[in-house]
C-alpha cells in the first residue's frame, strides 16, 4: 500500500530537508554526541559489574532500560522551545545487546522470565551494543562489539585484563572492525577522490561506487576467515529514513550495498568455475512490470557516493575458520514459538521491539489496545520502540539511581514492570492487526552446503516468507540455485551450527566545501572511532597479506584517515563526560560542540 | 409416552433415538465381529489394501496370512485379466515403434534442446560447480597458511 503525498511535499520532504547546512548539521551532531555517550555510559556499567566486580552485576535487561533511559532523558531538554524546536526526537534504536551468535534486535522487558538464555554475560562472551537516537529525524545509529573477560588483575594501579581474546570470535571481531574503518575511510576518500588509489577502479580519482565498498569488505572478511552476515549493509540515510523499517516499507532511490546469502553463493560459484555465465543473474526479466518506484527500492551497486550525503556503515563478521566444512552464513529467526517445544537446546526469547506500520488503518475492539495505540502514536514515531518506553515512569531518573545506589534501581523497575503487563495486552491485538511489526531476533548459523545440494526442491524458488520480509529484489536467498527462504529456514532446524558475529556499525556525513568550520569537505563521524569504539584487546592468527594489490590500498587508505593534513579531512563526535550528566543538568548544555579535531 | 398419533407426537426425538439405536448395535456387532481390530494405525491392519479377494489372488499380492481362503478366482474375472493384459501388450509395443520412428526420422537434425530442458541443464550446472566446490574443499583442508604474527587490536585495559 502506497501512502498519498503531493510532489512538493515530497520534494521538501526528501530533498530540502536532507541538504546538508548548519542546522542540520547541528541536529546531527547532537544525536551523534548522545549515542556516543549512551554507549560509554553501558560499557561502564558493564565493566563497573562484571571486570572490576564495583557493583552487582546487572542483567541484560536492566542494561537495556538503564540505556534506553540515558538516551531519551539525554533528548528531553533540547530543541525544546523557541524557534529551534523540533517536534519529534528520541530513541531511534532501543538499546539491544547480542552475545555471541545472536545477530541483532535482543533486547528483553525487565518482565520476561523467559529468556534466562543471556541473561548475564559469562567470560569469553562476545557482546555487540546496538543503539542510536534522532533530532527531528536526523539520526545516527552506532554499534559495538566489546569482549567479557575474566575478572581482571591488578598490575601497575590498575585492574587489567589478563590476556588477549584469541581464536574465530577474535577473527571477527578483527575483521569487522577493520572492515569498518575502511569503509569509513571510502566514503571521506569520496569528498576529495583525487587522494583515491588506482587499483580501486582502474583510474586515479574516479568516484566511490558500491562496487567498491564491497570489493573492499570482501577482501578484509576473506582474509580474516570471515563470511559477511546476510543483513549487513552500507547504506545511504536521509532524514527518518535511517533503515528502522527496511523490508517493511520499501523506500524509494536505495541506496548501499546490502549483503545477503546470494553473494555468498556468487562467491562460491566463483571458486569452482571460471565462467561468469553461472554466476551472472539475468534480472532483466524480474523487472518486467514494476514501476519505476519498485526498481529504484532494490539495492545495486551501481552507485556513486557523492558529498553532502550520510551514511551509515553496519558491518557483520562471522567467523568460519574453525568449520571445516564449506557452507554458507545464514540467518535464524527467533519468534516467540522457536525453542518451546522438545528441543531443550534452542533458545526461546520474547521480541520486544517493534515498528509501527503507519501504511495500515483498523479501528481496534479492545479500549486497553486503542489506549496503547495512542500511546505509540504520540510518543513514538517511525522508529522502533519497545514497551518499556511507553510506561509513565520511562525513563528512569538516573541521576536518583547514581546518587542512591542499587536499591533505587528495583524499586524503578517495579513500576515500569507495572504498566508493561497492561501494554502487553494491548499490544497482542495492536500486532494481530498489522498496525505494528514486530523485529524478531535473529540468530546467524552456518549452514553446510552439502545439505542445500542434497536436499528436494520441487517447489523451487516459488516460496516467500511473509514473516520475515526482506528487501525488494532480495527475496530468493540463492537465486541462482533456486532456493527459497523457506526452504532454507526448513533446512536450517537440524543441520546447522550457531556462529559468533561481531558488529561494528557509524554513522558519517560527508560534509561539502564551505559547511564546516574550515570550508574544507569533511567526514563528521557521528558514531564510532578511536575514542569510543575502541576495539577490545583481541589477537587473531590472521592477517591482512600485504603482497596483494587491493590490500595494499586499503592499508593506505586506513593510513590516509590518519593523516591529520594531507589525508581525509576527519572529525570524530566526542562523547560527553559521563560525570557531568549523572550528576548534574548538564544534559541541555550538550548542545555546545565538544569536537575535537 | 403418547402415541404415534398424537397430536404432540415427539416425532423427532423418536425417530432420532430408533436410529442411534439401530447404528448402534451395528456398530457394536461390527466391532465384536473384529472389523475395527488392529485399529488402522496398526501394521497388522488390512486397511487400504487391496479390496478384491478374487484379484489378489490372481495377482499374488497378498501374502500368506493365516488359514487358507475358500474364495475362488471366478472364470469371468479370470478372462477379462487376460483380455487386458493382451491389450496392454500391444499398447506398449506400438508406443515403442513410434518413439523408435520419431528418433530414426530426427536423426540427423542437431536441435536445440527446449526451454524446459534448458532451464534443467543449468540448474545442474550450477549444483555441478558447487558439488566441486565441496569436493575441493574436503581435499584442500589441511593447508594451513596462518603464517606470520597474525594481527593484535587493542590493549590491555577495559
Amino acid at each position: 500500500m502506497e501512502l498519498a503525498i503531493a510532489p512538493q511535499d515530497q520534494d521538501i520532504l526528501l530533498k530540502t530537508k536532507n541538504v546538508i547546512n548548519e542546522s542540520i548539521l547541528n541536529k546531527y551532531r547532537l544525536a551523534g554526541q548522545v549515542s556516543q555517550t549512551a554507549l560509554v555510559y553501558i560499557t561502564k556499567l558493564i565493566n563497573d559489574s562484571y571486570h572490576l566486580q564495583q557493583s552487582p552485576k546487572l542483567s541484560t535487561a536492566e542494561l537495556c532500560l538503564l540505556g534506553d533511559s540515558f538516551l531519551a532523558s539525554s533528548l528531553e531538554d533540547v530543541y525544546k522551545k523557541g524557534e529551534n524546536s523540533v517536534d519529534e526526537k528520541g530513541i531511534a534504536h532501543p538499546v539491544t545487546i547480542d552475545v555471541n551468535s545472536v545477530n541483532g534486535g535482543f533486547s528483553p522487558e525487565i518482565d520476561d522470565d523467559s529468556s534466562s538464555n543471556f541473561k548475564f554475560f559469562e567470560a569469553g562472551d562476545i557482546v555487540t551494543i546496538t543503539l542510536g537516537c534522532h533530532v527531528d529525524g536526523y539520526t545516527s545509529n552506532l554499534s559495538h562489539t566489546l569482549v567479557i573477560y575474566p575478572p581482571g588483575e591488578l598490575s601497575e594501579g590498575e585492574i587489567r585484563p589478563t590476556g588477549p581474546l584469541l581464536g574465530s570470535k577474535a577473527d571477527a571481531i578483527i575483521a569487522a572492525h577493520i572492515a569498518n574503518e575502511a569503509v569509513v575511510n571510502l566514503l571521506g576518500a569520496a569528498l576529495t577522490p583525487e587522494k583515491l588509489s588506482s587499483i580501486f577502479n582502474g583510474n586515479v580519482g574516479s568516484a566511490v561506487t558500491g562496487a567498491m565498498i564491497r570489493k573492499v569488505v570482501d577482501e578484509i572478511a576473506a582474509s580474516f576467515k570471515c563470511v559477511v552476515v546476510p543483513g549487513s549493509r552500507v547504506r545511504r540515510i536521509r532524514r527518518f529514513l535511517a533503515g528502522q523499517s527496511e523490508g517493511i516499507v520499501a523506500e524509494k532511490e536505495y541506496k548501499g550495498v546490502a549483503w545477503s546469502e546470494a553473494d555468498q553463493e556468487a562467491a562460491l560459484l566463483e571458486k569452482a568455475s571460471t565462467s561468469k555465465e553461472l554466476i551472472t543473474l539475468s534480472d532483466k526479466t524480474n523487472l518486467k512490470g514494476k514501476s519505476i518506484n519498485q526498481v529504484s527500492a532494490i539495492p545495486t551497486d551501481e552507485f556513486v557516493v557523492v558529498p553532502g550525503e550520510v551514511y551509515i556503515v553496519d558491518l557483520k563478521m562471522a567467523s568460519i575458520a574453525e568449520i571445516k566444512e564449506v557452507g554458507l552464513v545464514t540467518l535464524e529467526t527467533l519468534d516467540g514459538y522457536t525453542g518451546k517445544n522438545h528441543d531443550k537446546d534452542a533458545i526461546n526469547v520474547k521480541p520486544s521491539i517493534f515498528v509501527r506500520d503507519f501504511a495500515v488503518q483498523h479501528t481496534l475492539k479492545l479500549k486497553t489496545s486503542r489506549q496503547t495505540l495512542n500511546r505509540i502514536d504520540k510518543s513514538r514515531s517511525v522508529y522502533p520502540f519497545k514497551l518499556s518506553h511507553l510506561s509513565d515512569s520511562f525513563p528512569i531518573d538516573l541521576k536518583k539511581l547514581h546518587s542512591e545506589g542499587p536499591a533505587a534501581l528495583s524499586e524503578e523497575i517495579q513500576k515500569v514492570n507495572k504498566e508493561i503487563r497492561a501494554a502487553r495486552l494491548g499490544l497482542s491485538e495492536i500486532l494481530n492487526n498489522h498496525l505494528a511489526v514486530t523485529r524478531n531476533v535473529q540468530v546467524a548459523r552456518f549452514l553446510p552446503l552439502q545439505y542445500i545440494l542434497k536436499t528436494a526442491n520441487p517447489t523451487g524458488a516459488h516460496g516467500y516468507d511473509a514473516e520475515n520480509p526482506t528487501l525488494p529484489g532480495l527475496e530468493l536467498p540463492l537465486p541462482r540455485l533456486g532456493v527459497s527462504s523457506l526452504k532454507l529456514k526448513s533446512l536450517l532446524k537440524k543441520n546447522s551450527v550457531a556462529v559468533p558475529v561481531a558488529r561494528e556499525q557509524s554513522t558519517v556525513v560527508l560534509v561539502q566545501q564551505g559547511i564546516s568550520a574550515g570550508g574544507r569537505p569533511e567526514l563528521l563521524r557521528l558514531t564510532g572511532g578511536s575514542k569510543t569504539c575502541k576495539p577490545s584487546w583481541v589477537h587473531s592468527n590472521y592477517q591482512l597479506d600485504e603482497s596483494k594489490d587491493l590490500v595494499k590500498s586499503i592499508l593506505t587508505l586506513i593510513k590516509l584517515g590518519q593523516d591529520k593534513r594531507f589525508g581525509i579531512n576527519t572529525r570524530e563526535t566526542q562523547p560527553m563526560k559521563l560525570t557531568n550528566i549523572l550528576n548534574s543538568g548538564a544534559a541541555a548544555a550538550s548542545s555546545e560542540d565538544q569536537m575535537m579535531e | 409416552m403418547p402415541s404415534r398419533n398424537s397430536i404432540n407426537k415427539p416425532k423427532d426425538t423418536m425417530n432420532q433415538a430408533h436410529r442411534r439405536a439401530a447404528v448402534a448395535k451395528k456398530r457394536a456387532a461390527r466391532a465384536r465381529r473384529g472389523d475395527f481390530a488392529p485399529p488402522r494405525s496398526a501394521a497388522a491392519s488390512q486397511s487400504g489394501e487391496i479390496k478384491s479377494t478374487a484379484l489378489a489372488l490372481y495377482t499374488g499380492a497378498v501374502e500368506e496370512r493365516g488359514p487358507w481362503t475358500t474364495k475362488t478366482l471366478s472364470n469371468k474375472r479370470k478372462q477379462k485379466i487376460e483380455r487386458n493384459k493382451k491389450y496392454v501388450a500391444a499398447r506398449n509395443n506400438k508406443l515403442l515403434i513410434d518413439a523408435q520412428a520419431t528418433a530414426e526420422e530426427k536423426m540427423d537434425v542437431d536441435e536445440e534442446p527446449n526451454p524446459v530442458q534448458k532451464k534443467l541443464i543449468k540448474k545442474n550446472t550450477v549444483k555441478d560447480a558447487l558439488w566441486s566446490v565441496i569436493e575441493d574443499g574436503v581435499t584442500s583442508q589441511l593447508i594451513v597458511d596462518a603464517q606470520g604474527e597474525g594481527t593484535t587490536l587493542g590493549g590491555p585495559v577495559f
